[in-house]
């Protein structure tokens, strides 16, 4: 897709990367002071409940890149495009990158609040598997050496994979589970008002800083798969 | 050649293959039993103990010896240069699939018959004749899912390399939610309780027909060249 290309080279041509990035990282850091310093302390869980408001955007930001990456292998499938392949590739990295701060924060909240950094209860098993797929996803690509074949399988796996995210969502309901079912449709997630901004604003703080990551990866994809193409046109010449 | 017979003359193949060869069910059967004497030795179970251990155990070896019989049977087309032969004959993708899928769920569900009394007698467990039909009901629908998404694994795996490590990785977290489902349900009928219409059938048989649904829609983008 030359539009989308050609877009890419403006972005980084009118140095608005710089300016993403530098606003992507003020604004994590922005949250960050504004979870620790001007958001009251959980009564009940104390000030170890402040990680929700890290543990919550990520898992949002893991779940949306890996339907990202269903709906791009979909697409890549229909019309064998490198470009949805580059994206694909993309949205599986960020999103295990969010799943793992999903699983390294989750015991961290978990050991003071349920006494135990590990339970085997579904919604936990279900988010751990999720993860082991699509780290399978990626070494996947990476042992396929992202042949024509390689990329037509990522793209099969990337849709089979994505199977389990409406489980992880569902586990809470199906089965009797203590983690908490957050998105139940609560205004604020059951959260006092201060507590509520604090949510939206790291949430989207975070969101932010992954798109703009989502966006570096994808760069850094195209101008690969640009090259590839050069070389393989230089030997053929 | 329509599919049915296309299908049919397929897994007749394998079959024949097999009786020659004697490559999957012996060795698979061995495996099996191997495995179940390691598991009741580090385990130890209890008589209370091994009527809930054996639905999960039993599965999960059957699951463990059934990535064996994929690999198995993909290694000998390999050898042979047999899966190119199919995809270039008038025999379509989804028949190549079909017959794959089938051949191996007959494969491991014998293993699973033939290993059923072994594992009763040594967990020491009394089941009732219903009881038994219902463990190889369950069983055959857990086995119908591996089958179907093994054999899209295998064949997407097929030219990757460490492809081994990368089957059973791609695998065996897929068919969590199926494994759960059955032994659950193996576990409802051990204590009297035959009920295919709960949740944890409908997810079953849910997840069987979404794999083997999958299966047939994306074989042809699997094994395009």
């Amino acid at each position: 897709m030359p539009m989308l290309d050609k877009m890419l080279e403006r972005y980084y041509a009118s140095r608005l990367n710089t300016l993403a990035v530098t606003a992507a990282c003020l604004g994590v850091l922005g949250g960050f002071i504004r979870i620790f310093w001007f958001t009251p302390i959980d009564s009940y869980q104390g000030v170890v409940q402040k990680i929700f408001y890290i543990h919550l955007p990520c898992a949002i930001g893991a779940f949306t890149a890996f339907f990202g990456v269903f709906v791009a292998s979909i697409a890549f499938l229909a019309v064998r495009k490198d470009v949805f392949d580059d994206l694909a590739s993309s949205l599986a990295e960020v999103g295990v990158a969010c799943c793992s701060l999903v699983l390294i924060t989750g015991p961290i909240w978990a050991k003071p609040a349920w006494g135990a950094y590990w339970t085997w209860d579904n919604r936990l098993t279900t988010t751990l598997i999720l993860w082991v797929l699509y780290v399978g996803y990626l070494l996947l690509r990476h042992l396929s050496l992202e042949s024509e074949q390689g990329k037509r399988a990522a793209a099969v796996l990337g849709i089979i994979a994505f199977l389990d995210v409406p489980i992880v969502r569902m586990s809470v309901k199906w089965w009797r589970s203590i983690h908490p079912s957050v998105l139940s449709g609560r205004k604020g997630a059951g959260l006092d008002q201060p507590m509520a901004e604090t949510l939206w604003i790291s949430l989207v703080t975070f969101l932010f800083f992954f798109a703009v990551l989502l966006v570096e990866r994808f760069a850094l994809a195209r101008a690969k798969t640009l090259l590839k193409k050069v070389r393989m046109q230089m030997e053929v010449c | 050649m329509s599919t049915l017979t296309a299908t049919w003359a397929l897994v007749q193949r394998d079959f024949m293959i097999e009786a020659r060869s004697k490559e999957i069910f012996i060795p698979l059967g061995l495996f099996c039993l191997v495995l179940l004497l390691l598991f009741v030795f580090s385990l130890s179970p209890l008589p209370d103990q091994s009527r809930q251990l054996f639905p999960a155990l039993y599965l999960t070896l059957l699951a463990l010896s059934g990535i064996l019989a994929l690999e198995k049977a993909i290694e000998r087309e390999r050898r042979d240069d047999g899966l190119y032969g199919i995809v270039v004959s008038p025999v379509g993708l989804s028949s190549l699939y079909l017959g794959k899928t089938f051949s191996t769920l007959a494969f491991l569900f014998m293993v699973g018959i033939v290993s059923l009394p072994v594992f009763i007698a040594f967990l020491g467990l009394s089941l009732t004749w219903l009881q038994l039909l219902w463990v190889v009901w369950v069983e055959m629908l857990f086995l119908f899912g591996f089958s179907a998404l093994g054999t899209l694994m295998t064949l997407l795996s097929w030219n990757v390399r460490a492809r081994h490590v990368l089957l059973a990785v791609l695998l065996y977290p897929l068919m969590i939610p199926p494994l759960l489902a059955s032994s659950s349900l193996m576990r409802q009928g051990l204590n009297g309780r035959f009920e295919m219409g709960s949740g944890w059938g409908s997810l079953l048989v849910g997840f069987d027909l979404l794999y083997f649904g999958m299966g047939l829609l994306l074989i042809e983008h699997v094994l395009e060249e």
